[in-house]
């Protein structure tokens, strides 16, 4: 029996968007945009790259930030480069279907991350619990050894690293490496992201890559909508963020997808009974339930026991809820008050 | 278009509350099936009207208080379907009314309804019954005998239960291929042991019912049941005859098994299903009454807080130290923000 849980296993509708090919919807004004890169003050060929990520204004999609501070952190200091394609969220491909469908660019995007690390070693990490793929994830692309990480939702970001062996890892998304590759053999700026849209409103669910700057109306009027969808999202379907006004809403460079879903609400009027499963898998060990009531009933006090403040915002609870209660928001709040108000024990400086 | 704003995620589970509380009914329908069968229409006549008494109760406390009764809640239902099945057959049919009724009057409504009762509903109303109509309740019939739907209940010599015998320091003489398949008198619910192991693997097997806590239970009841043998009774048959007695395997599938009355986390279950079965043996060996877990229950259900908050005192250790480096990386962010 596990203190705490390891992640659920999700159903993961990665289908159809994920063989499909990946679609251009650009702005050709900006996508012509060119680099002049004869001129860098640099002295080495390692600087010139990580000038290159600068200039080009690569940002790595996993997290938003600049890729070359990521470079100029990793500079001679890496053992091993991962291009990161896990995509363990639902209906979500947008890292696996470009390394899938441009290898050779990627391929040449891990190469100038080897340079800048100064280091051989390589792999692909990619998500092994989607089953219901048509195209098969090849042991190797490019003659990069691809892993497949094991487990639930959420991947675990540091038991995921820890098959890779010791030493220092410099781990970047898959598309920020193509654009990475881009930008240094045509000298093309980042204007553009990787977005899956799907939804059981979309009619060509695709990955599709899209200028940056675009409309979440417009990507989806590209793919086109069978019916009007009630619940419009930018981001993952366990974390993204519902759009009110999908006209006025702009992708991002870390937007991974624009779902539109339709639902039927009828049945959402339970109470909750204490079942216990959001505490059963909640990764975080924490009991959701009990910091739902006690936002619930505003006891803001009662919270500090329950750890809030450790919550790394997966939406696993609400996700399992069968009253299907919004207990995921409600341990966010209680996750702001904690971090505001409490000194969590134990959690000096003393062990840093 | 018409989009409202809503928190992630943005998909949930298939699984709902009322399939939850399907589990229990299919699982009870089966025990009601076997009653029926040893015992007449009358065993689902009973069930049908508890069901009737409590889901109405139920609606009118929620209207009370100016709630709206949700048709599809289904705790009620199951809380009625429970109650039946720790009476005899021959049980009046006032009796069930009352016992229905300080379920969801007493033990339910006052407490906030459904999720925040503190003490279980079912036991409660039995607990209530038991020391106002023990004689009735406690006349168990033959294990074969038919009873009719409505009407005068036909006279019978009531055997001994072996529930009895070993409450007054007696060994049961019953066969134990008998037991097993539930031709002794007893509660109509609780005497079917094989259909009751049947009930803990379905409700286990949906996730309804969390193995840990029922098993726990069992485990601390024969462990002491075999050291500490009551009567004449030696080892192995005195585990034999306390777990197959009185409502122990009901109760501690069923009443333990609602989630609203036990504690949360998995460490609190086991801690809670260990208590609960050194208290039943406490009361079988000290106590003088036929009936004891659900009072027992009762007793544990006022500390179920208690049990909670020490799992998430362990719980916490556990995780400041492993997610230690997390906290600290968000509360940099926050002080910066």
């Amino acid at each position: 029996m596990p203190m705490f849980s390891k992640g659920i296993v999700l159903a993961q509708h990665k289908e159809p968007a994920l063989s499909r090919p990946i679609l251009r919807f650009v702005n050709p004004m900006m996508d012509n945009q060119q680099l002049d890169l004869t001129r860098l003050a640099v002295q080495n060929e390692q600087e010139a790259i990580i000038e290159v990520a600068r200039l080009a204004q690569i940002v790595d999609e996993r997290d938003g930030k600049p890729l070359y501070k990521v470079l100029h952190k990793a500079l001679n200091k890496t053992d091993i480069v991962i291009a990161d394609g896990v995509d363990d969220e639902p209906y979500v491909s947008s890292r696996l279907a470009p390394l899938l469908a441009l290898r050779t660019e990627v391929a040449d995007g891990i190469e100038l991350c080897c340079r800048v690390g100064g280091c051989k070693k390589s792999a692909i990490m990619v998500y092994k619990m989607i089953t219901d793929t048509e195209t098969r994830i090849p042991r190797s692309i490019e003659k990069i050894k691809v892993t497949k990480i094991r487990g639930g939702y959420p991947a675990n970001a540091g038991a995921r690293l820890r098959q890779f062996g010791p030493g220092k890892k410099l781990v970047v998304g898959a598309g920020a490496l193509i654009h990475l590759a881009r930008a240094v053999y045509k000298a093309k700026k980042q204007t553009s992201a990787f977005v899956t849209v799907a939804g059981n409103c979309v009619t060509n669910p695709m990955n599709i890559e899209v200028s940056v700057g675009m409309t979440v109306m417009q990507v989806l009027e590209r793919c086109g909508l069978t019916e009007e969808p009630t619940r419009i999202v930018c981001g993952g379907s366990m974390t993204g963020i519902s759009v009110i006004d999908p006209d006025k809403t702009l992708v991002t460079y870390t937007t991974k997808a624009i779902l539109a879903v339709r639902e039927n609400k009828g049945d959402m009027h339970y109470a909750c009974i204490g079942c216990g499963v959001c505490e059963r898998d909640c990764p975080a060990g924490l009991n959701p339930m009990y910091i739902y009531r006690f936002v619930q009933t505003s006891y803001f006090a009662n919270l500090e026991p329950f750890d809030a403040h450790l919550c790394i915002g997966c939406g696993t609870c609400s996700y399992i809820c069968p009253s299907k209660l919004e207990v995921a928001a409600n341990v966010l709040a209680a996750k702001e008050y904690a971090l505001s108000h409490f000194d969590p024990a134990g959690e000096g400086e003393s062990d840093e | 278009m018409n989009l409202t704003s809503q928190p992630a995620p943005h998909i949930r589970v298939a699984q709902t509350t009322r399939g939850v509380m399907w589990d229990a009914i299919i699982a009870l329908s089966f025990l009601y099936i076997i009653a029926t069968y040893y015992h007449g229409p009358r065993a689902i006549a009973l069930g049908l009207f508890s069901v009737l008494v409590c889901a109405s109760l139920d609606g009118l406390t929620t209207l009370v208080v100016g709630g709206r009764p949700n048709l599809r809640d289904f705790s009620a239902t199951v809380t009625g379907l429970i109650l039946p099945m720790m009476m005899p057959v021959s049980v009046p049919y006032h009796i069930v009314a009352i016992a229905g009724a300080f379920a969801i009057l007493v033990a339910k409504a006052p407490f906030g309804g459904v999720g925040h009762n503190v003490f279980n509903p079912a036991a409660a109303g039995f607990s209530f019954v038991v020391f106002t109509f023990g004689n009735a309740l406690f006349t168990y019939p033959p294990p074969d005998m038919q009873f009719p739907v409505f009407g005068l209940i036909p006279e019978f010599t009531a055997p001994i239960s072996p529930a009895f015998v070993m409450m007054v320091g007696g060994t049961p003489g019953h066969d134990v291929f008998n037991m097993i398949l539930g031709r002794f008198p007893g509660p109509m619910g609780a005497t079917n042991i094989l259909v009751l192991i049947a009930c803990l693997l379905y409700l286990s097997f949906r996730g309804t019912v969390r193995w840990p806590a029922p098993l726990s239970f069992f485990a601390t009841v024969a462990l002491i049941a075999f050291f500490f043998p009551r009567g004449q009774a030696t080892g192995w048959s005195s585990v034999g005859f306390e777990l197959a007695t009185g409502l122990l395997l009901f109760g501690g599938i069923f009443l333990m098994g609602d989630p609203v009355t036990t504690p949360k986390r998995e460490i609190a279950k086991i801690a809670f299903g260990v208590s609960l079965g050194v208290v039943v043996m406490l009361f079988r060996h000290f106590g003088h009454m036929e009936e004891q877990i659900t009072y027992a229950l009762l007793l544990l259900n006022a500390a179920v807080w208690s049990f909670d908050m020490v799992g998430e005192w362990l719980a916490s250790k556990i995780r400041r130290k492993r997610f230690a480096s997390r906290s600290r990386k968000d509360q940099a962010v926050s002080k910066k923000a």
